[in-house]
């Protein structure tokens, strides 16, 4: 139950208690706008009157300005250039970073140090992560790897490149340090010329060097 | 007064040492004077100091001076020895006592001490130019400043307006309050004038 006989919220706004409580006189506008054009009135009739008053110029004078120093020119001119040169500068210095307290370190060091040991109130260590064995699928990558190797080789000498001219091109290439042309004729002439075989024909079967 | 040329205003908002050595050169007589009848004996040895740190605002803003704005540089500068002197004024909080019966709403200046005046000052002053300072010295801040630019400086009512952000209706009529409020403390010097 609020007794306040001023706020009321649940009643609502009723502008009758605004008006009862802040108490604006009802001329207050009209009043405001009077006082301000009698303002402006008085201002327009001063301003109106200005050179009305004359004061004697031989009595104004007699507050003479003070004399002026020697080097006053010369001192602003250079005070104004030096700061003209030295505002970049200045601006610069400004934002150098302080040099850090001798004990920073040692400090920085308690602080990570205290801070490592709260986090272990907070949290148990982690246990050690166990040395992962090594990968199975690398082991089988490298098994494949050689046999793959050994399938090229065993295809290079049986299959149909394997044919018992070639082992022979081979042999006699193992044998004979001449270009693979003096090896074809070497070959032709061991197999009485049965066979024909010629450069062209073996480089187009893919057995040239 | 005459303004300064558009060419060394240039010159100077480019750096030119020359240039503003040439309207430091201009100027410096009417911001002293400005500066020493409008803050009063009181800051006499301080006089120099305040011009040259209005001279340093007065460069540092130089690049902003716009004469397409039609305002003359030498109403601009007087513009930075108003803000400056009012600054000080604001700055140093000085007891300040009212002689024109609070019918000014302007903040009245201090009352010149003649106990805190320099004997060298008492020396280089006449009488009469105490009597003016302390006339002066009673004055509102704006009247103050409107009279000094007007009837030592010789400006325009156009130009006072601009220094002082105001209308030019407003710069008459505190001249004319000046006015009426000096010629009532200075009347016997009038008189015996007369």
């Amino acid at each position: 139950m609020n007794d306040d006989p001023i706020i009321q919220p649940v009643e609502g706004f009723r502008p009758e208690d605004w008006t009862s409580k802040i108490r604006i006189s009802s001329d207050f506008v009209d009043r405001t706008f009077e006082r301000v054009f009698d303002d402006l009135d008085e201002i327009e009739r001063e301003a109106a009157l200005v050179d009305e008053i004359e004061l004697p110029r031989e009595l104004l004078d007699e507050l003479a300005p003070p004399k002026i120093s020697g080097g006053f020119v010369e001192r602003v001119t250079v005070a104004v250039q030096s700061s003209r040169e030295t505002s970049w500068n200045a601006m610069l210095e400004s934002f150098t970073p302080p040099e850090p307290t001798e004990d920073f370190v040692d400090r920085t060091l308690s602080a990570l140090q205290l801070e490592r040991s709260g986090l272990r109130l907070l949290a148990p260590e982690p246990a050690a992560r166990p040395v992962a064995p090594p990968r199975r699928s690398r082991l089988r990558l490298a098994l494949a790897a050689a046999a793959l190797l050994v399938a090229v080789i065993a295809f290079s000498f049986l299959g149909p490149g394997g044919t018992p001219e070639r082992k022979l091109l081979v042999t006699a290439q193992h044998f004979t340090p001449a270009p693979w042309s003096t090896a074809v004729t070497t070959l032709n002439e061991h197999l009485h010329g049965e066979l024909a075989f010629h450069p062209v024909a073996f480089v187009q079967r893919g057995g040239g060097r | 007064m005459n303004d300064i040329d558009p060419k060394t205003i240039e010159l100077a908002q480019a750096g030119d040492a020359a240039a503003s050595r040439a309207i430091i050169e201009r100027l410096h007589r009417p911001v002293i004077a400005t500066i020493y009848r409008f803050l009063g004996p009181r800051f006499r040895h301080e006089t120099e100091d305040i011009a040259q740190d209005v001279f340093l605002k007065l460069f540092r803003a130089i690049e902003r001076f716009d004469p397409s704005r039609g305002v003359k540089f030498t109403t601009w500068a007087y513009t930075f020895v108003r803000n400056h002197c009012f600054d000080i004024l604001k700055r140093r909080r000085i007891q300040t006592t009212s002689l024109n019966g609070g019918r000014d709403d302007e903040r009245p200046i201090d009352l010149p001490d003649p106990a805190a005046k320099p004997p060298q000052q008492i020396a280089e002053t006449s009488e009469l130019g105490e009597k003016i300072e302390e006339a002066l010295a009673g004055l509102g801040n704006d009247q103050r400043m409107a009279f000094v630019l007007r009837e030592y400086e010789g400006l325009d009512y156009a130009s006072i307006a601009e220094v002082m952000g105001v209308s030019e209706g407003t710069v008459k009529s505190r001249l004319h309050r000046a006015k009426e409020a000096l010629r009532s403390r200075l009347q016997p010097y009038l008189r015996s004038r007369a």
